[in-house]
């Protein structure tokens, strides 16, 4: 689709004003099988002399010789040089391209390029393949799809989105989500966007290509192109896919037996290692369980096997003049956890009108609306695990026992998903016009106007007969929340593309205003006699707290940019701007990024072009600044919070300044980026890939400054420090198998990234060391994501000489603390600081076509990550084996099992350290998605008039390999679980 | 208005624009009122006045749980007179510098920081004096309530009267300890400028007269000056504001009205108008569901969740024995005021025993379901299915300034058994509480009936520590233990009798020794 954007490229580009024009030309394009190509791009070769064919694969140009070369490109073809011989008419047949093409355009900030003219590292991602996996968060379906790009998934639920970490996290407390820009306008959220819609994503790494976007850019940018409207025959597609998801847990929990030994245990521990008598430790309910057997397995009654659906339509056609593209999206997800769920609904409308040869207009817009049902499933989950299996669901009346065992620590998991609701309302739309103007050739100027407009409403009720009900004394509470946010932008875009010669020379101007306005209001009911109107009952309840938020912010831009290349071989491009932003404080204002790259199309010279297995090879490097301005609103203000209190009854207005000291000098973070790169194609680019070495240093972090207690503030945001990210990124994409009805593709990517703290605050010990931030973990010369801690060694034994070890009030079952420093003390200096960051990740990829069969699958891992599992030794998580809540099982230590890895369970208290035992290596491989198709015959569907039909299948997260204790490795088992999915689907175009 | 420069910024060419860009990207909160309100107002430093109550009420009496309510509960329960069952365990392992609750440290200097602001900037604002003073008076009581918490608890403390700007923030500052005798000049100077400008009556909630002599009293104790802490006692005692309940009232001390002459200070919360600790009403404190046990988790089934055994219930911390001790159980009126019975009464409506005792053998040897539990912060309001309660709590109480008088003037005499002022004193209380009177006044005869008195009102403490007993009693009484099999007394060191200063605030000093002890 992105042969649309060609469109508006060439008309970037149309004519040289110097050449002259002597020959008028005309022919026809099309493909294999004699079917029209529209929009193939025609270039008069070495100059920007061009156009592009028509629906009917048409085209006219006028070239300067009868000596002229032709280049016809287009996406997905072989790119094809035809020398005019003086003839008037030139047809063209284009042959599918085995590998990556050169001539295939890649979205750049503000504009786009030919890819064989990048120069900065911008990744395209396979839309095609992004649209297989069967999600409605655009994050989990870019997980494994470009090098440096790290997602994970911190809660599964339906309707939740994705973190995304482009080449490592910089900020140490500033946000390290990059911007996303769709169709040159920022948006919300990478979700705004439906996946369907989109014509290609372009993910910028390197500074040269961010710096374009200033402040906001040092987390990566985005960018989303959505599709266009051609002209000629419309067409219809269908995409429809339904299936169903469970999940896996890589952990058990103790069961009925299990759990009422551990509790034995628990209380033998405290009674001087004497058990005790059933009775004394079991409730009535607990005992009558035991004898009976008829244990809860709460996983089973809690979790379900839910239905996912996802209808896309999209007609798209137009005339020469006027262009439409519009896509309808319905998807709806349940959740694993009964009560959850999600859908969403979503419509494009994208309009191009060509008004005379000076003027076009266009018009993007999406609305869309969703709905999402959540009663906050954390509790529950985590209930799931911890509440006893020794209990009875139901009162004898068929209504949710609260305390299911009688003790209660032990609550309930299904009362509140029956009677707690919340549920969002979200409406997100996007309007986006624009107008290009072209008073002269290689001149354009367009404005840009957008207003994004994102309202959520959110109603939250509790039932009397909740558990927050049952504790308010058989009451209903709620609250009610609406939000509003608006982001209004314009921008003044002036480019200027010429030729000499062989020389190239482009050039970009912008101008650009955002505002993001943000209002908040809630209503937080307590206490609704009764459940007749659920949180609409709201004016009856026996207190209202209205609570209010609200903030604006704004940016102001200039950017500049100028592009040179001699000869399509040596490259240059230079830019710079400046962003003013409001959120800086008054003495910084403004701030500045300048870039600059070279690049070497090294196979355009004779003596690269001499050895026929190369097809590409460019060196490319770059090094720029790009900005985080990802601070708070009103961060360098002094403002007071309030805190009223009560005399005589009435309340009376208090106001104090809050934690947070203002710092009026604050400002943006700058990323500084040296990237490298070698491309290459190989084998008539049958063997084709990217490697790059990058090194960012990130200076004047925000960071919260922990200050001292006499301060009277404890924590400062403050301009501190400089870290380091770097890595190396390795693509390679492969054509094994390349014949008529049978194809193999098959590619990998590695990414690498070390994080390096380079100093912090400058204080300096007696040695002239940089002291480290203990209160953060930060070290210098260290990742800034680590744990510092002590680390167990083992269960202390009986008989060991524990009095003259270094913990000597330790007892037999106890966890034995590393003496990392091997000093015969326990103290502050056996913490070991262990490293968060994954030492690698990547993916693997493939697929076969065999005629009308398509088999693909993608596999990414992580590895080298550690995590701190609470779930193994926190006491609310059920870990501390304490016998009150369950947990997650471990094989803990008795006097009976002196091999027990985990220590003596314990009644009366958390065993000392027992938090040292949480960390684990979280590590995994993943089979992320594996889909089967088959594609009917041209033959057959022509009779059914129709132009394509495929049905599918395909599963989602089937396999994952790790050693984490959870559902899945990046999230405890509290959080909502990553589903497996599998689902069946059908595209048919008209 | 916004929308509309927006617009206008469009409209304008580039020069122009830039012009404006410096009010494009100014920046105002719209939802917070600035801090130069609080310090340029009259009516914005009342406010200031009014929000460190809410501060300090959480400083004292936090809402919910976590390391807030443990920096409480260790004062409320590590003493002679308490068992501590589980949950944070005084002087174990967790009694270290990075382990115990740093919040009365941290969040004590930073009210010290607000009611410097008040002190320093009040002077500056025109007003009239009268309404001045009443605003000073009530900061400088409260930065002196602070220090005194301190310097008791650290011994080894900062002194800091300048309120922080952005701009003073980092000036060049030694950490060093304060020499207590500045320290105590501080307080007794604002002490003394309280007692001077507050008022003996005011609103219910506010500081008054009588506690700013109370205050005042024990600081001179502390510095043991004993006639100046009998003056300032003799002040309240003599002042016919406050005054002991009759004994026939001895219910309604710590009932559900605490606005009452036998009541100094009382922190006020109120669920209508609170919710968490920010709010007016404040958040829910646990402090009314710590001390009772869950006799409705007895494995009988014949106890349920009821008001007249505080509901819900924790069971984390009981009274011991030797407190238990202490008590003529048969006379002794607050033995049956101060605690729940002994005697459990089966509530559970389906029993067939419902209305009798409890039958002696379902007494199970859990404390978590049954100890002899005290009653003093029990909530009739508190819903039987939560440990939250709104309950006001007394925190200062004319009965310890009776106790404290009668110690200053024993003190003064040279510790004469015979005093006569300190034995009148002492004999109200016990006079109040139906047992015959003492006639002999010794430390052991003070402390025994303090403890009977006072236990579990956040001062026990803190006087063992000033008499130089507390290591030694509390290795001699206090206790750890689920049942009677496990029980024993559990030991502190004697370092303990200082709190360690919290490692990250040392580690940010980087220059200021860590209490002995604790390296």
């Amino acid at each position: 689709m992105r042969k649309y954007y060609l469109i508006l490229f060439v008309s970037l580009l149309l004519g040289n004003p110097l050449a002259a024009q002597v020959r008028a030309l005309s022919g026809n394009v099309s493909d294999r099988n004699g079917q029209p190509l529209a929009g193939v791009s025609i270039l008069e070769k070495g100059t920007a002399n061009g156009a592009v064919s028509d629906a009917d694969g048409r085209y006219r140009l006028s070239v300067s010789s009868d000596a002229a070369v032709l280049v016809f490109s287009f996406m997905g073809m072989e790119t094809r040089e035809v020398p005019v011989n003086g003839r008037t008419r030139v047809d063209v047949q284009l042959q599918p391209s085995s590998a990556i093409d050169m001539d295939e355009v890649v979205v750049v900030g503000y504009g786009v390029q030919k890819k064989s003219d990048v120069i900065s590292s911008v990744v395209s991602v396979n839309t095609e393949s992004v649209n297989k996996v069967p999600s409605n968060d655009l994050g989990e379906m870019l997980r494994g799809k470009a090098a440096g790009v790290y997602v994970t998934v911190a809660d599964a639920a339906p309707g939740s989105s994705s973190n995304i970490l482009i080449r490592g996290s910089r900020s140490l407390t500033a946000g390290n989500a990059p911007i996303v820009i769709a169709d040159g306008v920022p948006i919300g959220g990478i979700n705004d966007v439906n996946p369907n819609d989109i014509a290609s994503i372009e993910i910028l790494k390197d500074a040269a290509a961010q710096a374009i976007y200033g402040a906001r850019a040092s987390n990566g940018v985005i960018l989303i192109t959505t599709k266009r409207g051609s002209a000629g025959k419309t067409s219809v597609s269908l995409n429809s896919f339904y299936g169903a998801q469970t999940v896996r847990r890589n952990f058990d929990v103790y069961s009925g037996e299990e759990f009422a030994q551990l509790k034995r245990e628990a209380y033998r521990a405290d009674n001087n290692n004497n058990y005790l008598p059933d009775e004394s430790i079991f409730t009535n309910i607990e005992r009558e369980v035991l004898e009976s057997g008829a244990f809860i397995n709460w996983e089973d009654e809690l979790l379900r096997i839910a239905a996912t659906q996802n209808h896309n339509l999209d007609v798209s056609g137009g005339t020469e003049k006027t262009k439409v593209y519009s896509g309808f999206n319905y998807s709806q997800r349940e959740g694993v956890v009964p009560g959850t769920d999600f859908q969403r609904g979503t419509i494009r409308l994208n309009l191009d009108q060509t008004i005379n040869s000076w003027l076009k207009l266009g018009a993007n817009t999406s609305w869309q609306l969703s709905k999402n049902n959540n009663p906050g499933t954390g509790e529950t989950l985590l209930r799931s695990i911890t509440t006893s299996p020794l209990g009875k669901i139901y009162n004898d009346d068929g209504t949710y026992r609260i305390y299911p065992t009688g003790v209660q620590e032990s609550i309930n998991p299904l009362l509140d998903l029956a009677e707690v609701s919340n549920t969002r309302h979200d409406r997100n739309d996007i309007m986006n016009i624009f107008a290009d103007i072209t008073p002269f050739r290689g001149l354009n100027y367009r404005i840009n106007a957008s207003r994004r407009s994102w309202n959520r409403k959110t109603l939250n009720y509790s039932t009397a007969n909740s558990l927050l009900g049952y504790r308010r004394g058989g009451m209903g509470n709620g609250s009610v929340q609406f939000e509003d946010e608006a982001e209004w932008q314009l921008e003044n875009i002036l480019t200027y593309q010429t030729a000499v010669q062989k020389h190239s020379l482009g050039g970009t101007l912008v101008h650009s205003l955002s505002q993001r306005n943000y209002r908040r209001f809630r209503n937080e009911a307590s206490n609704i006699p009764n459940d007749l109107l659920d949180i609409w009952g709201l004016p009856t309840a026996e207190r209202n707290l209205p609570t209010v938020g609200a903030n604006d912010r704004a940016l102001v831009s200039f950017v500049a940019r100028l592009q040179y290349d001699y000869d399509g071989r040596y490259y240059v491009t230079a830019s710079g701007r400046a962003d003013g932003s409001t959120v800086f404080g008054a003495n910084n204002k403004w701030a500045y990024f300048p870039a600059v790259a070279v690049g070497w199309n090294l196979y355009r010279e004779p003596f690269i072009e001499a050895i026929p297995q190369i097809n590409n090879l460019k060196l490319r490097a770059s090094y720029g600044s790009v900005g985080n301005e990802a601070i708070s609103t009103y961060q360098s203000l002094s403002t007071a919070v309030q805190r009223d209190y009560l005399f005589g009854g009435i309340k009376r207005i208090g106001y104090v300044p809050g934690d947070f000291l203002p710092n009026p000098n604050l400002k943006w973070e700058t990323s500084t980026t040296l990237n490298t790169a070698l491309d290459f194609g190989l084998f008539k680019n049958r063997l084709s890939g990217t490697v790059e070495y990058y090194n960012t240093r990130t200076t004047d972090l925000l960071a919260e400054l922990s200050l001292k207690a006499d301060v009277g503030y404890s924590r400062m945001l403050r301009n501190i420090g400089e870290v380091e990210n770097q890595g190396v990124e390795l693509t390679m994409n492969g054509v094994v198998v390349d014949k008529n009805d049978f194809s193999i593709n098959a590619g990998f990517s590695f990414s690498r990234n070390r994080n390096k703290i380079i100093s912090l605050y400058g204080e300096r010990d007696e040695l002239g060391n940089e002291l480290d931030d203990l209160a953060n973990n930060w070290f210098i010369g260290r990742s800034k994501n680590v744990y510092y801690q002590y680390l167990p060694d083992g269960i202390w034994q009986i008989g060991e000489d524990i009095v003259n070890s270094h913990m000597p009030t330790a007892q037999p079952g106890d966890v034995k603390v590393l003496d990392a420093n091997g000093d015969g003390r326990l103290t502050d200096a056996d913490r070991v600081i262990v490293d968060r960051d994954p030492s690698w990740f990547g993916s693997f990829n493939f697929e076969v076509r065999y005629k009308g069969f398509d088999l693909s699958a993608d596999i990414v891992t992580v590895q080298g990550v550690t995590r701190n599992n609470t779930f193994l030794y926190d006491y609310s998580m059920g870990g501390s084996l304490r016998g009150i809540l369950n947990g997650v099982k471990v094989n803990y230590w008795t006097p009976e099992n002196p091999t027990g890895n985990w220590p003596r369970p314990q009644e009366s208290n958390d065993r000392t350290y027992i938090w040292t035992m949480g960390l684990q290596d979280a590590s995994y491989v993943r089979l992320h998605t594996a889909t089967v198709g088959y594609t009917f015959a041209n033959a057959l569907i022509s009779k059914l008039r129709m132009s394509n039909l495929r049905l599918y299948c395909t599963a989602h997260n089937l396999i994952t390999l790790t050693d984490f204790k959870s559902y899945s490795p990046e999230k405890n088992p509290n959080d909502y679980p990553e589903a497996v999915s599998i689902v069946g689907g059908i595209q048919v175009s008209f | 208005m916004k929308t509309f420069k927006f617009i206008q910024m469009h409209m304008l060419g580039a020069a122009l624009l830039l012009a404006s860009c410096g009010d494009f990207l100014s920046e105002a909160p719209i939802t917070e009122v600035s801090i130069d309100y609080i310090y340029q107002t009259p009516d914005g430093l009342e406010s200031g006045v009014n929000a460190l109550y809410n501060r300090m009420r959480s400083y004292n009496l936090p809402e919910g749980e976590g390391s807030a309510l443990q920096s409480v509960a260790f004062f409320l329960v590590a003493t002679d007179l308490g068992l501590n069952r589980t949950w944070h365990t005084p002087y174990g392992p967790n009694h270290t510098p990075g382990g115990f609750s740093s919040r009365k440290w941290t969040m004590g200097y930073q009210i010290i920081d607000r009611a410097n602001a008040i002190i320093t900037n009040a002077p500056k604002v025109d007003m009239p004096e009268s309404r001045r003073n009443q605003i000073l008076a009530q900061a400088r009581i409260v930065r002196a309530e602070l220090y005194f918490d301190l310097i008791r608890m650290y011994d080894n403390i900062l002194l800091d009267t300048i309120a922080t700007t952005p701009e003073n923030a980092f000036d060049e500052k030694v950490y060093a300890p304060a020499d207590p005798a500045d320290v105590f000049r501080l307080i007794d100077a604002d002490l003394d400028f309280a007692v001077a400008h507050l008022p003996w009556s005011v609103e219910f909630g506010r500081y008054g007269k009588g506690v700013a002599h109370h205050l005042r009293g024990k600081s001179a104790l502390w510095q043991q000056k004993w006639s100046e802490a009998a003056e300032h006692f003799d002040a309240v005692i003599e002042n016919t504001t406050h005054d002991l309940l009759p004994r026939a009232q001895l219910a309604e001390v710590f009932g559900q009205n605490a606005n009452h002459k036998e009541a100094l200070f009382v922190y006020v919360r109120d669920e209508q108008t609170g919710g968490n600790d920010n709010l007016p009403g404040g958040g829910p404190t646990w402090i009314s569901s710590m001390f009772n046990s869950r006799v409705y988790e007895l494995s009988s089934g014949e106890m349920v969740r009821s008001v007249e055994y505080g509901g819900e219930a924790l069971g984390w911390s009981f009274p011991n024995d030797y407190l238990r001790s202490l008590y003529d159980e048969e006379n002794d009126l607050r033995f049956r005021t101060y605690y729940y019975p002994l005697e459990l009464i089966v509530n559970n409506p389906s029993s067939p025993n419902f209305g009798r005792p409890l039958a002696p053998d379902l007494y199970e040897d859990d404390f978590r379901r049954y100890h002899w539990s005290l009653k003093k912060y029990h909530d009739e309001e508190k819903k039987v299915g939560t440990n939250n309660s709104y309950k006001d709590i007394i925190y200062y109480r004319y009965a310890e300034t009776l106790l404290l008088g009668a110690e200053a003037h024993w003190q003064q005499s040279g510790q004469d058994p015979n005093q006569p002022k300190a034995l009148s004193y002492l004999n109200q209380i016990r006079e109040r509480a139906g047992i015959p009177p003492l006639g002999a006044f010794t430390l052991d005869t003070y402390l025994e009936e303090s403890a009977r008195e006072l236990a579990f009102e956040n001062n026990r403490w803190f006087l063992l520590k000033r008499l130089g007993v507390l290591v030694e009693r509390v290795n001699t009484y206090y206790q750890m233990g689920s049942n009677s099999g496990n029980v024993a007394v559990y030991p502190m060191a004697p370092h303990m009798v200082r709190l360690p200063i919290p490692q990250a605030q040392i580690d940010l000093m980087r220059t200021f020794p860590q209490n002995e002890g604790y390296n």
